[in-house]
């Protein structure tokens, strides 16, 4: 539920006690119809705007309609399933609207391809024409790994969102060697594909970014220091690394001799891995409390502990995993910059427990 | 009974459907119907064995299947293909590593016979991840219009903030709605 309507509901309990269903579904129909008018007028009058600010001008209505839908959606609960009705035709006749008015007022140009229709679905069984935004789509790498030159060994998106290495050894990869200028902006989120590495230190802990996803496949002897994930993080094929993340969902496959330090608000699981040892996340850093608050995570909630192996679904516990001894528990992690002379004794003296 | 209370129940048991959702792990799925069934979705674990929701929807009666994704577990699919109405693939748009994966894995789904003349409505989900690709890149990935066997859609979406989700839902249903009173 959006923090608007939590107000929203709060302040009627303040008044009235305990809403029921009915008033506030009630309310929340009175609402609607105000900002669905709000949109209606917005459209109609497009016309009267200088065109140079109509593609502007749409987007912004096209914002507030998805955020109106997006409310339609929370409040679902509790809406009679007429409402609900009503609000989806509304919203859709909405974007309809929108998108006539768009094409009136300024025409499409043959042959562009930027032209914007999103929310339309596409495909052969009755939808509309589709044209998806392209907003994210930038010069990432999308191809796998095996494929991969040097010339795309670590390429960055222009707005620093995605963040893609692969294919390198005995490296010290940092991300704030990729922030270009450091912000104290942790609203910026970043997702990593980190792939084919070895003998690799990668840190990405950093202040100024909030971590959306990490996925991670083909690691050899590598360390991971990670903040807090916001969502989930995927591993395949890695042997022989000691990773220290955070995230609400944690799973990994085809792995086998790995320390993980985790933080993971949900039940890890493990699938076709062998000789993984588990640990508590101890990582320890100035603002790390408002990191986890970021991302959204909860730091009581520690499920590291009880991992869940998809190769076996017995009542005793899995001969593929096991918690690291508390003796060997390592709570000191290099966070400041490796130089490449120490980065082989760093790399052997943290791994070594693995062995 | 009297007939009106026949009548009712032979209506109501004319607008059931049975969704299966399906996909790879990580994809979304149960997030998917836990936020369209309203529940809480920051404590989900990843699927064990599936999960079965019935929800309401357009006055249909939806009886939603969301069984897990993982390798070991997709053997299993095959028990829950009885009877499906319609197919919800769900994709992790940001997971580009496994786009082809999870094209093999559509691709040998849709030759199943048990499930065909089911509608399929792909999911472009995490739309809300920088790193996600747009539906149109998802549409090439999964080789989407090389499909005549059945009819399908790809709706992007974002489970985390319920963008789009709705709007899925009804083009299944629709489809399969429209498919049925053909029949009759």
């Amino acid at each position: 539920m959006s923090s608007s309507e939590d107000q929203n509901t709060k302040q009627q309990e303040q008044f009235s006690g305990k809403p029921s269903k009915e008033t506030v579904a009630y309310k929340f129909w009175q609402e609607f119809q105000e900002e669905r008018k709000d949109i209606q007028k917005s459209i109609d009058d497009l016309s009267t705007k200088s065109k140079s600010l109509i593609t502007k001008l749409c987007e912004e209505i096209l914002v507030r309609i998805n955020l109106l839908e997006k409310k339609t959606t929370d409040a679902t609960i509790y809406l009679p399933s007429y409402d609900q009705r009503q609000s989806i035709l509304q919203i859709r006749a909405l974007v309809e609207e929108l998108n006539v008015k768009k094409a009136e007022i300024a025409p499409k140009s043959k042959f562009s391809f930027k032209s914007r229709k999103p929310n339309v679905i596409s495909g052969n069984g009755g939808g509309g024409a589709t044209e998806a935004e392209n907003k994210k789509e930038s010069n990432i790498t999308t191809t796998p790994s095996t494929t991969a030159t040097e010339s795309t060994s670590s390429i960055i998106n222009e707005n620093f969102q995605v963040i893609t290495l692969n294919n390198k050894q005995n490296s010290y990869l940092a991300v704030n060697s990729y922030l270009s200028s450091p912000t104290n902006d942790s609203t910026k989120i970043m997702d990593f594909h980190l792939s084919s590495l070895q003998n690799c230190f990668i840190n990405l802990v950093s202040k100024s970014i909030t971590i959306g996803a990490i996925h991670i496949k083909g690691l050899k002897n590598c360390v991971i220091l990670a903040g807090p994930v916001n969502s989930s993080i995927l591993i395949y094929d890695c042997e022989n690394c000691v990773f220290v993340v955070a995230c609400h969902q944690f799973r990994m496959h085809t792995s086998k001799q790995m320390i993980i330090y985790l933080h993971a608000t949900s039940h890890p699981i493990i699938e076709d891995c062998d000789k993984i040892k588990f640990a508590p996340y101890t990582l320890s850093i100035s603002g790390l409390d408002e990191m986890f608050e970021a991302a959204k995570l909860d730091q009581k909630n520690n499920k590291y502990d009880t991992v869940e192996d998809f190769n076996w679904l017995r009542q005793q516990a899995s001969p593929h995993w096991n918690l690291l001894e508390e003796k060997y528990l390592r709570k000191d992690w290099p966070l400041i910059n490796i130089d490449d002379s120490e980065l082989k004794n760093v790399l052997c003296e943290i791994l070594e427990q693995s062995i | 009974m009297g007939l009106l209370s026949i009548l009712r129940k032979m209506r109501q048991k004319e607008k059931e459907m049975r969704l299966l959702v399906l996909g790879l792990d990580n994809a979304g799925k149960t997030t998917i119907i836990k936020r369209l069934n309203g529940e809480d979705i920051d404590t989900i674990s990843p699927t064990l064995g599936f999960n079965i929701k019935t929800l309401e929807h357009n006055g249909y009666k939806l009886h939603v299947f969301d069984v897990g994704g993982q390798k070991s577990i997709r053997t299993y699919w095959r028990n829950y293909f009885e009877q499906t109405d319609g197919v919800i693939w769900v994709v992790d748009s940001a997971d580009r590593m496994r786009l082809k994966d999870t094209k093999d894995e559509l691709k040998s789904l849709l030759l199943e016979e048990r499930l065909a003349g089911a509608s399929l409505l792909v999911f472009a989900n995490k739309q809300d991840l920088p790193g996600a690709l747009t539906d149109k890149q998802i549409r090439e990935g999964l080789e989407l219009d090389s499909i005549v066997t059945h009819h399908w859609a790809i709706q992007a979406c974002s489970a985390v903030t319920g963008e789009n989700l709705l709007r899925g839902m009804d083009w299944i249903i629709g489809d399969i709605a429209s498919r049925i009173y053909l029949l009759e």
